[in-house]
């Protein structure tokens, strides 16, 4: 029987999904024309290999690693919405929780098709699963990474699925099969980006990585990106759906962002100093980031602004003055989500392979192929979010019940 | 089967052509054939010698010892199929790397060792000793300059990279466009 | 007749009478499943582009090929077969790809006399020819020479690109760097596959082509750049193979997977030095077996006062290098 009502749930979510108003066809038209022009370049590097995009011997990884280690941080960031919500029973976030976690799945997703898009063999991904595969665990960092990622999109479906399946059905649903699971993705997703983190901190041949402070970075940048994207997400739902978020989400959001923001910039600094203070040989990496090296400078315009941008958006983040104000402060979000990507995306991966280990210098910026994959999988992303979220606010909102539309047989 | 003779070809080429009297000492402990011209030989002939050398001698150049002008020194005045230690002891020449041991001392033991240059040979333990002479003119010992092979295509976003500010130490930096060396050091000798 | 059934049947006529009445919704539904399709399509489409003629057929068996590790004796023989028939169909050229097992109480390493090296690239460009790689786009070579000035170690001051109309350069020395086969090695640590390991016997690093997943994590965790990826489909001519392969080593590799430096190991584990040691006009180049005290590399090792690069990460390469 339930059976039966789940099946059916899976046809009402597609055609509900699929269904809206003029305007929510042109963003999906939109995010289509972004989206087919990257499969197209995503097909061009598939068949030709990697040697399409701007990757060298010396430049490993480059634009869909940057994203990658980004958006990992947004997935985690979703943990800000799950632990007022399940933990302390924040009425406003728990309305719209479920909205947050499926931006996470969005996100894991995208983590996932870059990955994909980045591997020189995706057709051998099979080498990673269990019994087909060959995984390197505990040693090889990559394959927690696999399992911590595979694992936190698993618990968010969970959550999220069973949560809208019982709201869809009208039934109350039992504590005991989310609610641990629930408490398990709160440290899993703290996990999540501690592991991306560990991928690069562990590596003793690039001394721009191989730093301790790099996991809390990561975490503080993430707790400090992930309200932004967050505030801009729901204010766009808030004013597109029929979801009703509270002023509640946004006020916590903003009392999230004026400690993190702060606390980014200052472990920035603490790397700051530590680098050009002690001015070892290995002070290179930061060197060629923020000064040039050797007369190539590629990135130093990047960094500059990026750690303008976050500080403008701190300044706007701790003002009651401007942070009362919404617009002025969706302003700050947008240049925060631009420094934070900025400054850990390009600004962490590429420096981090300059000078080469034995002091070659080979510059990065990305091609016109990876340019469009990125576009394409950031596209795709959003047209995954979008259709997750229009169900599950058709189920949070009552519009998609079992029941509904059909008719008063009951 | 050609792919085998070239590879073997290319092996000696390399080698050979690096040794410029090479073929004068290709047979090891067989004499010089000085005897087949000086029959009659004369000591006196020899501590008279003039330069330019008779044309016999003319494929010899002579860098070894810039300030020994005595052929002596080595060349035993008995025979010219001999050596002459410096405690007046006389060797044969495929005895020669006492000689030359006689001064290269650390050299001589490395090579004594089995750990001095190039050893030829099919496999990882067995290999050929060569003396001294066989690799190293002992008249001009020095190895000439080759030219390298071509370096590695920078990749299209290589930086050549330019000089930077002081370093600490002694050191010197490169600048690639140029290949100019630059030194840090307190008596300054700029290489323009 | 039941509740649940009149529920039932009224439920589903309800919807499609739903769906048929509202041609929007319905067009839309269908649009938003050719998208889907079209997206799963795509990758099954490029599936089949990258097979050329010749390796249609391979496709699946190198799907399900297993680990070189876990590889039976005869799956060798079959996976072998495949490579010289790929190879023999690609560029016409017949091959021979064994499979040469360590030779027992042997451990390599290797010496370099920094006082000899001229830089001559002799080395890099007699290790290019052995091993098979891609002559261009990309370029691989497994050994780079540094022109280092005087009075640094740190291979930031040197110079790879260097020309040399005649070297030695004045007032230079020469660092040629390889894969130094290291005894703790940070690359084979991070793959996650374990594409690549170490082996116990005779120490050499080795890469199974076809189970590397061309992540290049192993590239980034290298302090030495001795790992080189395949950004394309090799390139090399009929006449620039060497026949004389092993699955480890020089077999032709495919697209999008790592290689490396494996000191020759069809020529090592055969009884003979690497192309590069006997490639090197002057002599620079010492190798052999470290378990064998009378070899050249024991002596070296005991008596010249030898040093290795970054010994600080602790990586213990087994390539050491000393001036005399």
């Amino acid at each position: 029987m339930i059976l039966r009502s789940y099946a059916l749930f899976w046809m009402r979510m597609i055609q509900y999904a699929a269904v809206g108003s003029v305007k929510f066809y042109l963003w999906i038209l939109f995010l289509l024309a972004l989206i087919i022009p990257g499969i197209a370049a995503y097909y061009y590097q598939f068949t030709h290999g990697l040697i399409v995009t701007n990757l060298s011997d010396q430049v490993s990884w480059g634009a869909y690693i940057a994203n990658f280690t980004f958006l990992v941080g947004v997935a985690a960031g979703a943990v800000l919405l799950v632990v007022p919500a399940y933990v302390y029973h924040h009425k406003p976030t728990k309305d719209i929780v479920i909205v947050g976690e499926l931006l996470a799945v969005a996100a894991i997703v995208m983590c996932l098709l870059f990955i994909l898009a980045d591997m020189g063999r995706p057709d051998r991904f099979t080498h990673v699963l269990p019994i087909l595969g060959r995984l390197n665990f505990p040693r090889s960092v990559l394959a927690w990474d696999v399992i911590v990622l595979n694992g936190y999109l698993f618990l968010n479906l969970h959550v999220s699925g069973y949560l809208l399946f019982m709201k869809y059905l009208g039934r109350t649903p039992n504590k005991l099969i989310y609610l641990p699971i629930v408490f398990i993705s709160i440290f899993w997703a703290a996990s999540i980006h501690t592991v991306t983190a560990f991928l690069y901190s562990g590596l003793g041949g690039r001394p721009f990585w191989n730093t301790a402070i790099l996991a809390p970075r990561f975490l503080i940048s993430a707790f400090a990106g992930g309200p932004a994207i967050l505030t801009i997400a729901f204010r766009s739902i808030k004013s597109c759906t029929k979801l009703n978020v509270e002023e509640g989400v946004f006020d916590l959001l903003k009392k999230i962002v004026a400690i993190t923001m702060p606390i980014n910039l200052f472990l920035l600094g603490c790397e700051l100093f530590k680098e050009f203070y002690t001015d070892s040989t290995h002070v290179a990496s930061a060197k060629y980031l923020y000064f040039g090296l050797h007369g190539a400078h590629m990135l130093t315009p990047y960094i500059w602004s990026a750690i303008a941008m976050d500080l403008i958006a701190m300044i706007i983040f701790v003002t009651p003055r401007l942070r009362s104000d919404n617009r002025i402060f969706i302003f700050g979000s947008v240049l925060a989500i631009l420094g934070i990507w900025t400054e850990k995306g390009m600004g962490l991966i590429i420096p981090g392979f300059i000078p080469s280990p034995l002091g070659d210098i080979v510059e990065y910026t990305p091609s016109i192929v990876e340019f469009f994959v990125c576009l394409g999988i950031w596209s795709l992303g959003g047209l995954i979010f979008t259709l997750l979220a229009k169900v599950a606010i058709g189920v949070l909102t009552g519009d998609l019940k079992e029941n509904s539309s059909i008719s008063s047989q009951h | 089967m050609q792919r085998i003779n070239f590879i073997s070809h290319l092996f000696m080429t390399g080698i050979i052509s690096s040794f410029v009297t090479a073929s004068a000492w290709a047979n090891v402990g067989d004499n010089y054939p000085c005897l087949k011209c000086h029959q009659n030989f004369s000591k006196a002939k020899i501590l008279n010698l003039t330069l330019p050398l008779k044309k016999e001698h003319q494929s010899l150049s002579f860098k070894h010892m810039k300030n020994e002008k005595s052929c002596l020194l080595c060349h035993s005045d008995n025979s010219p199929n001999e050596l002459n230690m410096l405690d007046g002891k006389k060797i044969s020449m495929s005895e020669s790397p006492q000689l030359c041991g006689q001064c290269h001392g650390p050299i001589y033991f490395d090579w004594q060792e089995g750990i001095h240059g190039k050893l030829f040979g099919k496999g990882t333990d067995q290999k050929r000793k060569f003396i001294c002479a066989e690799c190293h003119d002992p008249h001009n010992p020095k190895f000439k300059k080759m030219k390298a092979e071509a370096p590695p295509t920078r990749p299209k976003l290589g930086i050549a990279k330019v000089e930077h500010e002081e370093k600490p130490m002694n050191s010197t930096t490169t600048n690639e466009k140029t290949n100019e060396v630059k030194s840090e050091k307190k008596d300054h000798h700029e290489t323009e | 007749m039941k509740p649940s059934d009149k529920t039932k049947g009224t439920k589903i006529e309800k919807m499609t009478e739903v769906m048929l009445a509202n041609p929007v919704k319905r067009r839309s539904f269908l649009k938003g499943l050719g998208v889907v399709a079209a997206a799963a399509a795509a990758p099954l489409g490029a599936a089949k582009a990258i097979s050329d003629k010749a390796e249609e057929s391979s496709f699946w068996e190198t799907f399900f090929q297993k680990h070189y590790k876990e590889m039976s004796a005869e799956d060798k023989l079959k996976v072998f077969a495949r490579i010289e028939r790929e190879t023999k169909a690609s560029h016409g050229v017949e091959v021979k790809v064994q499979d040469p097992q360590a030779i027992p109480g042997v451990k390599y390493a290797y010496a370099l006399n920094l006082s000899r090296c001229n830089g001559s690239r002799r080395c890099v460009t007699a290790c290019v020819r052995e091993n098979n790689q891609s002559r261009h786009e990309p370029e691989i070579q497994y050994i780079k020479v540094i022109e280092m000035p005087r009075g640094t170690m740190d291979p930031e001051n040197g110079n790879l690109y260097y020309q040399g109309e005649s070297v030695p350069n004045e007032g230079k020395f020469y660092l040629p760097v390889q894969c130094n086969q290291c005894n703790n090695p940070p690359c084979t640590k991070v793959c996650p596959v374990e594409a690549t390991w170490k082996e116990s016997s005779d120490g050499l690093v080795v890469v199974d082509y076809d189970w590397c997943i061309g992540c290049r994590y192993c590239q980034a965790a290298c302090p030495y750049e001795a790992r080189h990826f395949n950004f394309a489909k090799p390139n090399i001519t009929a006449e620039e193979i060497n026949p004389n392969q092993s699955y480890l080593s020089n077999r032709l590799r495919p697209k999008g997977v790592m290689e490396k430096c494996t000191f020759c190991l069809h020529r090592t584990r055969n009884g003979k030095n690497p192309a590069c040691h006997d490639a090197c006009p002057t002599g620079a180049r010492k190798f052999g077996n470290i378990m064998d005290p009378e070899s050249e590399i024991s002596k070296i090792l005991k008596e010249k006062r030898v040093f290795v690069l970054k010994e600080e990460l602790n990586t213990m390469p087994q390539f050491f290098y000393y001036f005399d």
